[in-house]
């Protein structure tokens, strides 16, 4: 027998940012906010007071999502089998209070405009032809223009630190010339380049580019956020991604909008609680959700009058498929089959290594978005009329916090790039079934040992430079999520199913960014380098980014997707989705800034729309 | 399918933890004084952190403690746990070819990287990261697919790589099968086992094994596999914390020059190349803590379980 809980206005699934950006508005709005979370609680202080230990970080993966207990299987397309990730690799989902923004790197993005637009302005420039049958990209329902107000007040609510390139359309010197129009300049200056880094934008800038500095969720100097606490700024550390940040200089849930939704007195939130279904009335109406205290093993009830689907894409795609009943046969959002499509990733394979014999960049100092970026190849940005593909990608280098225990074993050999130099093995391709030590998300599976290997550690281990790729992904009818008819989770429940690959849009983007990255690459005049030429065929072993979308995407009709822009769903008025499921497609650039600010705008439509017509839908 | 409920009638207290209000302002209120307190305490380390558990519960789907990575020991264990003493001085001769050293340049073995393989084959038959073990578990297959067999995936031969860690075998049981396959090889070869040869003849089966030219130690380990366990799992007891048992003295860190665990650096200092070699490395525990003797610590209150536990340092 569940225990049944007193019912409350809002039930969010998880306690990661999107339900606490809800908790703030939806509690200060005087609505009682419950938020189940499967992992635990924590502060900066004194949890993450301590916590230099990169193989407990890196190698361990303490701040993510637990998937002995529940995993996703992959398989690259129908034909091929579904097996359980078993291992961490591809992506990095968090677990407990704050969910990923603990452990994010922190990079922060608008998308531009015509990714708003991206099917009509794809063809409108290019023609009808330019999409194949298979490509199911479509336009959003919502422009730039519409959520630039919510962009800027995430910004300010945050304290995001980056040059302005284009403030209300006048183009300024040193920042990045394609962005959109902003209302207001970054309320914080941008973090300073590593030496490599500035190399790179040299390179550059000599080659006709124009490099900027990578905009940040982390503050670049002491900062007064929404919750109202002064924030310290960085102290570059040299542990970022991975690690919560010990003094809350990289921009969190943790950091602003838990406090805020605590501070209304209508959030709370119940550590260890994992959501098995979402339940529905008769009326096809959610009526509450149901979990697991998984530490007593305890089934609860909590009837609710609106749910809030707030976890990590695959847990939303996955919980909506699960909450099967009467009025939803398929899942709640799936009546018209639309749940599950287009689901996208990002390329993000690094093209180019550069190794700058016996240098000492202090890679290991820093963080993430100590970078520069080039925008000059990514999106709509250059003329795709002579192309065999549309979208694009950004290239940057720079990055900091770089530790041994995940450069090591990929560093590339003393003779790499020379002629006739042995290859680097890359993961087994014998047929041998990967052991835990032949793949792994971060560690690369490089050849070279004895005292060559040690020279080349000895001498070359801080002078290594990687480039960096935040490349489109367009989305596909043969790349979707659906439930496993074989893996279960700890509860019994079946895992998501991903079925996906990289195809031509990718792999000739990947080609074309890549002879690129070649010639900026020996621009920067390096010992050697190594380019990758060609796009692999899609992996799970290696980490390559957590920016997966889509999969309950948002639409201008229940026809095309799953939700409203507000992520209402269709079909279930009173269940809402946040988060980078509601992507139709994935742009060439970090998903987090724009699902925060379609969150505040969501947030602000239930306030003053939804609540005083509960069960119907906005427009 | 869930766990007797005891005959409680509905209520609203949450059987689950909450984080009220009361909680995050004195959370707020010391998170507020980080720019103030400097304190000189004792380092409080990661390691009393486990303290904040749950109570053991056997109807409990989690593991009573709040992540399932688990802390370092408080002193790396002197003495094999997992290896025979003759396991034991296998991986320490190869995983000595793989980094080598001496007492003037050290490498794995004056590291202690046989002591960090230990102590992680211990842990969880040696998976060092939360792993989803459950079957079937995949096979490969060249050309035509087999028939179906009950407990099988099968997979093409040349997929499998794709899928990432898919293999049956755990981390010990591929050291297990590892160094006998590898004594094997070297008394096909040589007439002794492994240890016993002189370092040109280790160097040699090192190489067979690193190039794929050693065969298979058993249907499920190719002996490229296990060079690829020794590498990684050198370079992990090479470069992490000593704390894991490896890396003794620092020496990995100093290989590289790597400054380790350091509490931060400026701008100036980070744009200056060669601030590693100005630096003297630095372990996790002589880091000192962030918050030395922070009153408000004792007060935040971290829900675990039904219950709030209060810190106590």
């Amino acid at each position: 027998m569940p225990k049944v809980h007193k019912k409350v206005d809002v039930v969010t699934i998880g306690a990661g940012w999107t339900s606490s950006i809800m908790g703030w508005k939806l509690g200060a709005s005087g609505k009682k906010v419950v938020a189940l979370e499967i992992g635990e609680a924590r502060w900066a202080n004194p949890d993450f007071a301590h916590n230099h230990d990169p193989l407990r970080h890196e190698i361990r993966k303490a701040l993510m999502y637990d998937i002995s207990k529940e995993s996703w299987t992959w398989r690259p397309n129908v034909n091929l089998p579904s097996l359980p990730i078993r291992q961490y690799g591809s992506f990095h989902p968090g677990r407990g209070v704050g969910g990923a923004s603990v452990h994010w790197t922190a990079q922060f993005w608008r998308y531009l405009p015509a990714d708003f637009q991206h099917r009509s302005h794809n063809v409108a420039r290019y023609g009808k032809q330019k999409i194949p049958a298979d490509m199911t990209i479509q336009d959003w329902p919502i422009t730039y223009e519409e959520l630039e107000p919510y962009y800027d007040r995430v910004d300010y609510d945050l304290g995001i630190s980056g040059q302005a390139g284009n403030l209300g359309g006048q183009i300024l010197p040193g920042g990045n010339p394609f962005e959109a129009p902003r209302s207001r300049p970054y309320p914080l200056p941008p973090h300073p380049t590593t030496i490599h880094g500035q190399l790179f934008a040299d390179a550059c800038r000599e080659l006709g580019y124009h490099p900027f500095p990578m905009p940040a969720g982390i503050l670049s100097q002491a900062y007064r956020g929404a919750e109202g606490r002064i924030r310290s700024g960085c102290i570059y550390c040299g542990y970022c991604t991975r690690y919560g940040c010990e003094v809350d200089a990289k921009t969190s849930a943790v950091t602003t909008h838990v406090p805020l939704a605590l501070q209304t007195g209508n959030y709370e939130v119940r550590t260890y609680c994992k959501v098995r279904r979402i339940n529905m009335g008769p009326d096809g109406l959610a009526t509450g959700v149901t979990y697991v205290d998984m530490l007593t093993g305890q089934e609860h009830e909590q009837p609710a009058d609106v749910v809030l689907v707030t976890g990590f894409v695959l847990t939303n795609v996955r919980m909506l498929l699960l909450s099967k009943s009467a009025t939803h046969k398929n899942g709640i959002g799936n009546n018209r089959g639309m749940l599950g499509k287009n689901y996208a990733y990002q390329l993000n394979v690094s093209p180019a290594t550069a190794v700058f014999e016996g240098r000492r960049f202090n890679e290991f100092a820093a963080n993430g978005v100590t970078q520069q970026v080039i925008y000059d190849l990514n999106a709509d940005n250059f003329d795709h009329s002579d192309l065999n593909f549309i979208g694009g990608s950004s290239i940057f280098a720079g990055s900091g916090e770089r530790d041994p225990l995940t450069s090591t074993t990929g560093l590339p050999s003393l003779a790499a790039g020379t002629p006739g130099a042995p290859k680097d093995s890359g993961p087994p391709k014998d047929g041998q079934i990967p052991t835990t030590a032949d793949v792994g998300s971060l560690a690369g599976r490089g050849k070279e040992w004895g005292k060559d290997w040690k020279e080349n550690l000895r001498r070359n281990w801080d002078g290594v430079v990687g480039f960096g790729t935040q490349g489109e992904i367009q989305s596909y009818t043969h790349n979707f999520l659906d439930l496993d008819p074989t893996y279960k989770d700890v509860l019994g429940d079946p895992l998501l199913r991903i079925t996906f690959d990289f195809y031509d849009n990718e792999k000739n983007l990947f080609r074309f960014v890549a002879e690129k990255a070649d010639r900026i690459v020996r621009q920067m005049n390096p010992s050697r380098h190594k380019t990758t030429a060609e796009l692999s065929p899609y992996n799970v072993h290696q980490y390559q980014q957590t920016h997966n979308t889509g999969g309950a995407i948002m639409g201008s009709d229940p026809g095309n997707s799953v939700t409203n822009k507000y992520g209402q769903v269709w079909d279930a008025p009173n269940v809402f989705v946040t988060g980078a499921a509601l992507y139709p497609q994935n742009p060439g650039a970090n998903p987090t800034a724009t699902l925060l600010a379609l969150t505040y705008l969501a947030a602000d439509a239930m306030v003053e729309r939804y609540f005083k017509n509960p069960g119907e839908l906005l427009v | 399918m869930n766990t007797p409920t005891p005959p409680d009638p509905a209520q609203d207290t949450p059987n689950a933890t909450s984080v009220g209000r009361r909680g995050f302002l004195k959370a707020a209120g010391s998170l507020a004084l980080i720019l103030s307190a400097c304190r000189p305490n004792a380092a409080r380390g990661a390691r009393e952190l486990p303290s904040r558990v749950g109570p053991e519960n056997p109807n409990a789907v989690l593991p009573a403690r709040d992540t399932p990575t688990p802390f370092p020991p408080e002193t790396p264990p002197a003495t094999f746990q997992v290896f025979t003493p003759h396991e034991a001085a296998t991986v320490e001769a190869a995983t000595a070819r793989i980094l080598p050293g001496d007492a003037q340049d050290p490498g794995a073995r004056e590291a202690g990287v046989v002591y960090y393989i230990d102590n992680m084959l211990a842990y969880q038959e040696g998976f060092n990261e939360p792993t989803y073990r459950q079957a079937p578990y995949a096979q490969t297959y060249q050309g035509q697919k087999p028939a179906d067999l009950p407990g099988v995936v099968w997979v093409p031969a040349d997929q499998i790589f794709r899928y990432g860690y898919q293999n049956v075998l755990t981390p010990k049981e591929v050291y297990r099968i590892g160094v006998a396959g590898l004594d094997r090889l070297s008394r096909k070869r040589f007439k002794k086992d492994f240890v016993d040869l002189a370092e040109t003849q280790q160097d040699t089966l090192i190489g067979l094994m690193a190039d794929g030219k050693a065969g298979r130690f058993d249907r499920n380990l190719s002996a490229e596999s296990f060079f690829h366990n020794l590498r990684r799992h050198t370079s992990e007891g090479m470069f992490s914390d000593p704390q894991y048992g490896g890396n003794r003295d620092l020496v990995g860190f100093k290989l590289v020059k790597h400054p380790g665990a350091q509490r931060s650096y400026t701008p100036r200092e980070f744009q200056t190349e060669g601030e590693g070699l100005r630096r003297s490395p630095q372990s996790f525990r002589e880091l000192h803590a962030f918050n030395p003797g922070q009153k408000a610590n004792d007060e935040v209150v971290l829900p675990v379980s039904g219950e709030d536990m209060q810190h106590k340092h």
